[in-house]
Order: C-alpha cells, then sequence, then structure tokens
C-alpha cells in the first residue's frame, strides 16, 4: 500500500482516516472517508492507494474474514 | 527537455507491500490497534512514495473540417509532464483511445494502474470558431471528476490546452496550476566583441511562439511584468546610459519612464501595479526608490553609501527585499514601505547572496547564492531561515517563481551559451528550455493569462 | 605646454609616492614618452591657425588624438582592469590614471567617459552598480589629480558587453575594467 500511495506536493503534515469495506473475494466494496485531511487530493489519494491494492488478500475462513470486513486505514505519512 | 527525476511506474504492481501488511497482521506480525469499532482492524500507513500522478490524456476527437492544427491533448500532456507532478502515458501505450464517457473500458484502464483519464473533442463550431470539450475521469471510482465546454478560437487553441492543463493540475493536486503564462526574455546574438544584437522576447511558458518585441544594438536587461501582464518594464542602454522603459505588450508602444544620471535599473512592479521600485544612482550611488506609474514621481526608499539594488516586492505590497553591500558583501536585506531600518535575511549563508526574488506565497526567496562551487539558485525559507540550494551548475542567476511557486525559471551556462532552466522548489525536478540558439537570459515568468 | 609637461613631471612622482611603483626604470621611460608626446602634441597646437575661442577645444583634440593614437605613451592604455567584487585601483594602474588625468587637467575642453564593466559571475544588477562603482574610482582618482569633474561622464555597462567571450578566470580578469572613451 506505501508503494502505491503518491505523496504530493503540499502534503507535508497531513493525515487522513479511511474505512474500508471488503467483500468475501477480497474487492473493495466501499471507501468512507472517516476523516478528512482537509486535502483533497490527499484523500483522493489515500483512496487509490487501497483501490489500486484490491482485490486484498483476505482469508478463506469465514469467521477471521468477518474480523477484516471492515478496516480502518489511517494516511500518516511521515515526510 | 529532460527531467533529473525519474517517473516511477508504480501501476505495476501495487498490490505486492499491502498483501505483505496483511499477511503480516494476519500471522500477529505487526501491531494492531483497534479501531473505534471493536474488533475492527487499523491499519497505519506511515509511507508513501513521492512519485508522479499517473494519467493518460488520450487524444481528443476532431470533429468538424479544418480542426486539427493543434493537438491539444498533446500540449496538456506535455504540460502536466513538465510540471514533474505527472506521468503521462505515451498515446501508444493506451488500450483504447475513447472521446466520450461511455467509450471508457475501466477495467483495461486499471489493470494498467492508470488512475487518471482525460478524454475530450475539439469541435469546430459553425460560424468558423472552436470549442474544446474535455472530462476527467476517476478511473478507480468510474466517476468524472471535473467536465468543461470551452470556446475557442484558431489562434488561440494552445493558450485554451493551456488553461486545460491548468484546471487538471488544480483539480488533481489542489494546488494552481501555471501553464498558461508566458515568459519574458532577453537574447543576445554576438556577432563579434563590438557588434551584438540584443532582443527582448517573449513566449508561452513552454517555450512555444517566441517574438521579439524590442530589438537594440545596445544591451537590453532586466524585464519586469506588470501584475496584470499587459506591461512589460525593462533597461534599455540605447541612449548610451541605463534607462528604464514600459511598454505595452499588445500595441509595442513604449515609453522612456525614467532616466537621469547614473545607473536607472531593475524595475520590479508593486502588487498593486500602480508603483514600481527602481534603483537610481542620480545621487551619488545606486539607492532603491519608488516610482509612482500615475504621478511620475519618487520617493526614495534606501539611503546608504553601499550598493541597494534589486529590489522585489512582498505579496502584500508592504515589504521589499534587495541586495546591499553594505555589511560588506551582496546580502539580502528586507525593508518596510513605510519606513524603518533594513533588516539582513541572509547570516551566515556565505559572501554572496543577491537577486532575490518573493515566491508568490510570501514565504520563501529564490536567490542567487555564491560559494566555492560557483553561483546557484538557493530558496530561503523565511520561516525556518534554511537556505537550501536547489541547482547545481557554475553560473546560474536569475531567478524567477512561477505564479502559482511551483518552479523557478533562472539562466544557467549550456554549451552554447547561456539558456533557461527551471527547477521545482526543492530542486528534485529540473528542466532546461531549449528556446533558441544563441544566449538567453533574464527570464521572468508573468502572471496567469486570462 | 611646457608648464603642462612639467606638472605632469609633478603629478607623475606624486603619484608614483603615492602608488608605489614597481620599476623606477619604467617611470622615466614613461615620463619620457609622455614628455615627447606633450611636445609633440604642443608644436601642432601651436600651428593651428583656427579662430580664438575654438583653440583651446581644437587644441584639446589634437592633443588626445595624438597621445592616444601613440602606442609609446601611457595614454595608450584605455583599459583598466580590476580585482573581483572590487573598485579599488590597483598600483599598476596608477601611471595611467595619472597620465589621463594630466591630459584632462592641461585640456579642459577634452572630455572624457568612464565605462565601467563587470564579469558574469554573479547578479547582473549588481553587477551594474559594480561597474559603476569601477567607473565612480576612476573619476575620483582622475579629479584629484587634477581634472575638472565636468570632463568626465561615467556609465555602468555592468556584465552587460564583456571584452571578450570565455568563462575563466583569464575571460573574467578582461571583463572587470574601466574604459576611457575619449
Amino acid at each position: 500500500m506505501r508503494q502505491s500511495f503518491t505523496i504530493l506536493p503540499g502534503f507535508e503534515g497531513l493525515n487522513c482516516i479511511l474505512r474500508i469495506t471488503l467483500v468475501p473475494s477480497g474487492e473493495v466494496a466501499g471507501v468512507q472517508i472517516v476523516k478528512s485531511s482537509g486535502n483533497a487530493a490527499f484523500d483522493r489519494q489515500a483512496e487509490n492507494a487501497v483501490r489500486k491494492a484490491a482485490p486484498l488478500p483476505v482469508p478463506s475462513d469465514p469467521r477471521l474474514f468477518q474480523q477484516m470486513r471492515s478496516i480502518s486505514f489511517v494516511f500518516d505519512p511521515q515526510t | 527537455m529532460y527531467s533529473t527525476h525519474k517517473p516511477e511506474i508504480c501501476w505495476l504492481r501495487p498490490t505486492r507491500a499491502l498483501s505483505l501488511v496483511l499477511s503480516l497482521i494476519l500471522a500477529g506480525g505487526l501491531p494492531v490497534t483497534a479501531g473505534a469499532q471493536d474488533g475492527e482492524l487499523t491499519i497505519r500507513i506511515e509511507q508513501g512514495i513521492a512519485s508522479p500522478l499517473p494519467i493518460a490524456v488520450v487524444p481528443f476527437a476532431l470533429v468538424g473540417d479544418g480542426v486539427g492544427s493543434v493537438d491539444v491533448a498533446a500540449v496538456v500532456r506535455a504540460d502536466l509532464a513538465r510540471s514533474g507532478q505527472f506521468a503521462a502515458m505515451p498515446p501508444e501505450d493506451m488500450p483504447s483511445q475513447p472521446a466520450s464517457f461511455n467509450a471508457v473500458n475501466f477495467k483495461d484502464w486499471r489493470v494498467l494502474g492508470m488512475e487518471n483519464l482525460v478524454i475530450g473533442k475539439l469541435l469546430q463550431d459553425p460560424d468558423g470558431g472552436y470549442v474544446v470539450e474535455f472530462r476527467v475521469i476517476d478511473v478507480y471510482r468510474g466517476k468524472q471528476l471535473l467536465g468543461y465546454r470551452i470556446p475557442t478560437s484558431q489562434a488561440n487553441l494552445r493558450l485554451t490546452a493551456h488553461h486545460v492543463a491548468d484546471l487538471i493540475y488544480e483539480r488533481l493536486l489542489n494546488q494552481k496550476g501555471a501553464f498558461a503564462t508566458r515568459i519574458a526574455y532577453v537574447t543576445v546574438e554576438r556577432k563579434s566583441n563590438t557588434d551584438s544584437t540584443f532582443r527582448l522576447q517573449i513566449a508561452d511558458a513552454d517555450g512555444h511562439d517566441p517574438h521579439t518585441i524590442l530589438e537594440s544594438k545596445q544591451p537590453l536587461m532586466s524585464p519586469a511584468w506588470s501584475p496584470d501582464g499587459t506591461r512589460l518594464a525593462y533597461v534599455s542602454f540605447e541612449d548610451r546610459n541605463s534607462a528604464i522603459y514600459l511598454q505595452d505588450i499588445r500595441s509595442g508602444e513604449r515609453e522612456k519612464i525614467i532616466s537621469g544620471p547614473g545607473i536607472n535599473s531593475s524595475p520590479s512592479f508593486a502588487p498593486d501595479g500602480k508603483r514600481m521600485a527602481v534603483t537610481l544612482s542620480r545621487d551619488g550611488n545606486p539607492e532603491i526608490y519608488l516610482y509612482h506609474l500615475e504621478s511620475r514621481s519618487l520617493t526614495r526608499l534606501t539611503n546608504h553609501p553601499a550598493i541597494d539594488t534589486e529590489a522585489s516586492w512582498a505579496p502584500d505590497g508592504r515589504s521589499i527585499v534587495f541586495t546591499s553591500d553594505r555589511g560588506g558583501g551582496p546580502q539580502i536585506y528586507r525593508l518596510d514601505i513605510e519606513g524603518g531600518d533594513a533588516q539582513r535575511l541572509t547570516f551566515n549563508m556565505g559572501n554572496y547572496n543577491a537577486s532575490a526574488r518573493y515566491a508568490p506565497d510570501g514565504r520563501k526567496l529564490a536567490l542567487v547564492h555564491g560559494g566555492d562551487k560557483g553561483y546557484r539558485i538557493a530558496v530561503l525559507d523565511l520561516a525556518t531561515n534554511a537556505l537550501n540550494v536547489v541547482t547545481n551548475a557554475k553560473l546560474d542567476e536569475s531567478p524567477s517563481f512561477a505564479p502559482n511557486g511551483s518552479m523557478i525559471i533562472y539562466a544557467t551556462m549550456g554549451a552554447g551559451g547561456t539558456e533557461l532552466a527551471a527547477t521545482s522548489t526543492d530542486g528534485r525536478l529540473k528542466q532546461r528550455l531549449a528556446l533558441q540558439r544563441g544566449e538567453v537570459r533574464e527570464p521572468a515568468w508573468g502572471p496567469i493569462r486570462k | 605646454m611646457k608648464g603642462a609637461g612639467l606638472k605632469l613631471m609633478v603629478v607623475l612622482l606624486t603619484a608614483s609616492l603615492v602608488m608605489g611603483c614597481s620599476s623606477r626604470a619604467t617611470k622615466t621611460d614613461n615620463a619620457q614618452s609622455r614628455a615627447q608626446v606633450e611636445d609633440r602634441t604642443g608644436s601642432r597646437g601651436t600651428d593651428d591657425t583656427g579662430g580664438a575661442q575654438a583653440q583651446p577645444l581644437e587644441a584639446g583634440r589634437g592633443l588626445s588624438v595624438a597621445a592616444l593614437n601613440d602606442p609609446d605613451s601611457p595614454l595608450a592604455v584605455r583599459t583598466i582592469y580590476f580585482d573581483y567584487d572590487s573598485a579599488n585601483i590597483r598600483a599598476d594602474f596608477g601611471d595611467t590614471v595619472a597620465a589621463h588625468a594630466e591630459l584632462l587637467a592641461a585640456n579642459p575642453g577634452v572630455s572624457v567617459t568612464l565605462e565601467g564593466h563587470a564579469d558574469e559571475r554573479g547578479a547582473r544588477e549588481y553587477n551594474l552598480a559594480l561597474g559603476e562603482r569601477r567607473a565612480l574610482a576612476v573619476r575620483r582618482q582622475l579629479v584629484l589629480l587634477g581634472a575638472s569633474a565636468g570632463q568626465i561622464r561615467t556609465v555602468s555597462y555592468g556584465e552587460e558587453r564583456p571584452a571578450v567571450g570565455g568563462h575563466d578566470e583569464q575571460a573574467y580578469a578582461m571583463n572587470r575594467r574601466v574604459e576611457l572613451v575619449y
């Protein structure tokens, strides 16, 4: 994910939190911005990083998958 | 043009890192904090890569007769790539070339990791005019981010293309673009030591459409834009001494506004466009004066037996920075227009700092920094007082900020003489602007064109 | 004209005391050749049968042209070179400045333009100011040695009109200069 999270000029000191909902195949069902960075470009790059990484490798065990159905991602690049 | 920054093709294998992260989490190898909801995983991403944003600008569909004299998409593509912030996909690598939203096959582009797609049309009106229509599409969300229909004309097609690039840049980077701008500069054609031709020229920021607005056998120097971009002030030696002229760019009408004994130079428009800071030595040595364009009157700003010159206005118009050697060598000082003492800004930063120019946000200065390795462009952060040298040649000079503050254009020594180059303010990205043969110097980046 | 020659010798002696000179022999040679110049132009001035008002001007012009065209005259040296970022007149140009001061002092109708120049390094506008400072330094010395300020016009071209191309110290040394243009 860090490989696909693109840092652009003006991203210094920004962070955001996204909540990702997954389907059992590992595809992204939804992305919700829990806390915006205040910079639309930053939020979008964070979301793109998640979407580009899909499908995510999820466990085939349904009980384990339940734990991962919803994941929060904190994007807080240390620049 | 070249770029020292290799665009990283980050869309080739985006999943590996996350797979690794998730595998580690599942294996209990990475700390995972509980989120707001019980049992929810929270993953912190604390690293990213500073890499250009992938974008595909699909060749625009041509509708109507006589269209196609300007490849609008190619101009947009080149602008975005030149900024260093975008990795523009070459048309031959594109899986398809859709011209409408419905024709976009998102899956094809996602496979390539392409995040941003620009599609458009160039249409000819029945009355002979042109319309540029374009959309920016978010590939991963399958949504339109931006869509415009811009009426234009044959003569303004390139300008419109630059406007399109500015709109895309601003939407995707959350920062203003500076593609629809022009630069002024001086060229010198040297036939012999005593026979030179000096030309004051203006070109688009991408180097296109250069044209001469003044030619002289005597030196021309220090072009300075009026804030509205309609006029240039400059120094001409045509009367065997320096004098300051003001020229209307469109009409070519020019007027000698300041001449007198000694130096008459270094014009710099105040942000209000009504005043100009100039350097005159009529009172015995170079001092900075305020010239009021309407009343044609002068107010003296500095009074020191040392050299005071090269004024640059703070964007709020309340102060200037300038070069003075009152401390021994040339250093940068700041002065309030309303009065007070000049404050030195460059301390313990070497023996030579000159030609300071304010960044459009007023937080930084670009300047010429002289040291053991030569004369280079440096950026001084006014808040932290950190000086960052951003170029690495031996004879770099005349820095000028792009109106969006993203780049600094400057003059550097090339194989065939002085040429123009640009650097990002952090020095990460560099480009050369191959304008023409011979000497090209003293670039001044103009304001955004309407 | 004899008076002028004597004055020149005095000025030269003063100059040599002030500036310090590399070789006494050279000094004498210079003085002699300059005296000859004065003699020659003096006689030409006498031959001149122009009107009374025009005479000083004509004589002055004749004097300067002849002397400036004489390769043996110190007046043939019309470029003064400077050190980096400096407007100090170097000791080796003391004679040259003194000779030109004498010429101007003796010929109030003669005027000279001092063109100040800088090498290409650093800021153009700062270099324009530096060129002026060099021209003013030469003017100050000329006036100190008897020339009248009204005879001297100064102009700075900064780094805009280099004498030689090239981007090395040798070229820079040739470009940091004040040219005396009669």
